[in-house]
């Protein structure tokens, strides 16, 4: 198949494997993030961890949007679309993510008209055919989700729709990143860089890891094969002593990024003074709000939002398990309490959440870890 | 989950192929970045085919211009990249690394 089965093979696999094993010193401990969501799932999907070297280990990122929303953010989806004249719409994976007095999905079948979408486009047309309803759509995402948004609203600006508004909760990837190398609990020694997050951005953005603190990074794709060249990359510029941004996913990711999108998002959004992550708590200047141009479609000014921070479960360990501190199957409820069917926190939820993608294809790996491993 | 505490989980064919339209991941995040090659264009939209031949509406303006054939990068039904590097670098793979 076009463009998968050469990113699958499983000869040149074992090639780069063992190119990755020569390149890695045994008596070296490396601690490699995969910042991506995507990445951890193709991680566990296809069992790149036991193809590795026992000294490099694998720690997953903060890319998961749904996973580090915090439940106060939730809380005030759901108290906009209990709204009886709104029909609020979202993404799939975030009708099932918990807030603090349930989901979306929940009350859905109290009878809330929640809608699930494939695109923020898709809402707006739910907006056109319906002008007697408000039409909210749930936005989130990393910068690869905020053009649609962008594009969206452009165009229902241009159309004059009224009954359409966005409750933003777009995050972007760098200053999570930032905090993450700030952080005290962690030493990591290189990236692997999201790759479809970096067509929007380019690869520009990550030059401050290896300039101001010395950590190689390598943008990488999705197959397996991307993975374990991304990782061969690292290896090499480590055991050259070098630290640079290097593009493995250059098949689509221009190095400067897609400027028509950068273009639109500037136009329709501007950064929040701080926001809330899960796990990571307020960062800085990390996410999206609309900017002043577009705040007619504002649903946090159209509708009032508890705006109230609300603490994780004390069972949930998704914060340590988002900062890299926890493994998945460490955290106390992992496969027990917590599952994909009912999961108890957002890391469960996503399928590209690391706890959904370990229970889901992380059988090997957890026979050769037994659960409390960590503890 | 089976007795001796293993967990397992049934897969069907979208396990061993790329990102479709039937089978995308997680919308929100990274990976749901779907290659189609575009079949026709009206307007600021294009008509949209997968490797399996499922064809949906993208908005197209993000990366315009585009032409029909070409192959571009979409999520959320909308294209976010072009996907130039697939078209005579596959035999290659992913071996160009910018320095």
């Amino acid at each position: 198949m076009k463009y998968v089965n050469e990113f699958r093979d499983a000869k040149i696999a074992q090639a780069v494997a063992a190119q990755i094993a020569t390149l890695a010193d045994p008596q070296r401990h490396y601690k490699v993030m995969e910042i991506c969501g995507g990445h951890t799932h193709t991680i566990y999907r296809h069992g790149i961890k036991d193809l590795l070297p026992e000294s490099i280990e694998l720690v997953h990122g903060p890319g998961c949007p749904v996973c580090v929303l915090p439940m106060g953010r939730v809380d005030d989806g759901i108290a906009v679309a209990e709204h009886p004249e709104v029909i609020f719409t979202c993404f799939g994976d975030m009708m099932r993510v918990p807030g603090s007095k349930g989901s979306l999905l929940e009350i859905k079948a109290r009878g809330a008209d929640v809608r699930m979408v494939y695109s923020p486009l898709d809402a707006l047309r739910i907006a056109r055919e319906n002008p007697d309803r408000e039409v909210v759509f749930f936005a989130i995402g990393f910068e690869t989700t905020a053009p649609s948004t962008a594009l969206t609203l452009r165009r229902a600006k241009r159309e004059g729709i009224k009954n359409f508004s966005v409750f933003c909760n777009h995050v972007t990837i760098v200053p999570p990143v930032r905090a993450l190398l700030d952080s005290p609990d962690l030493r990591l020694d290189a990236f692997i860089g999201p790759g479809h997050v970096s067509t929007v951005i380019g690869c520009r953005p990550y030059e401050f890891i290896s300039a101001d603190y010395g950590k190689p990074v390598a943008v990488a794709g999705f197959e397996p094969l991307d993975l374990l060249q991304s990782i061969m990359m690292l290896m090499q510029q480590l055991a050259d002593g070098r630290c640079e941004v290097e593009n493995q996913y250059s098949r689509i990711v221009p190095w400067e990024g897609n400027l028509a999108a950068l273009k639109s998002m500037s136009e329709v959004f501007e950064l929040r003074p701080f926001f809330e992550w899960r796990g990571l708590g307020f960062i800085a200047q990390s996410a999206l709000k609309l900017s002043p141009a577009y705040a007619e479609f504002d649903s946090e000014l159209r509708f009032s939002v508890p705006g109230v921070r609300v603490a994780d479960p004390k069972a949930c360990q998704c914060g340590e398990v988002l900062k890299g501190v926890l493994k998945p199957w460490e955290c106390r409820v992992f496969g027990t309490s917590c599952t994909p069917e009912h999961p108890l926190g957002t890391l469960m939820v996503s399928s590209e959440g690391a706890c959904a993608a370990y229970f889901n294809f992380g059988r090997k790996s957890r026979e050769r870890e037994p659960v409390g491993a960590g503890e | 989950m089976a007795a001796d505490g293993t967990v397992t989980r049934q897969t069907g064919d979208w396990a061993s192929v790329a990102c479709t339209l039937d089978h995308d991941g997680c919308v929100v995040c990274s990976d749901a970045g779907i290659p189609l090659r575009i079949v026709e264009l009206d307007g600021d939209d294009a008509l949209c085919e997968d490797i399996t031949g499922a064809q949906t509406l993208i908005a197209v303006e993000l990366v315009a211009p585009v032409g029909v054939g070409d192959v571009v990068l979409t999520h959320g039904g909308v294209a976010i990249g072009r996907a130039d590097g697939l078209h005579g670098q596959d035999e290659e793979g992913s071996r160009e690394v910018r320095q």
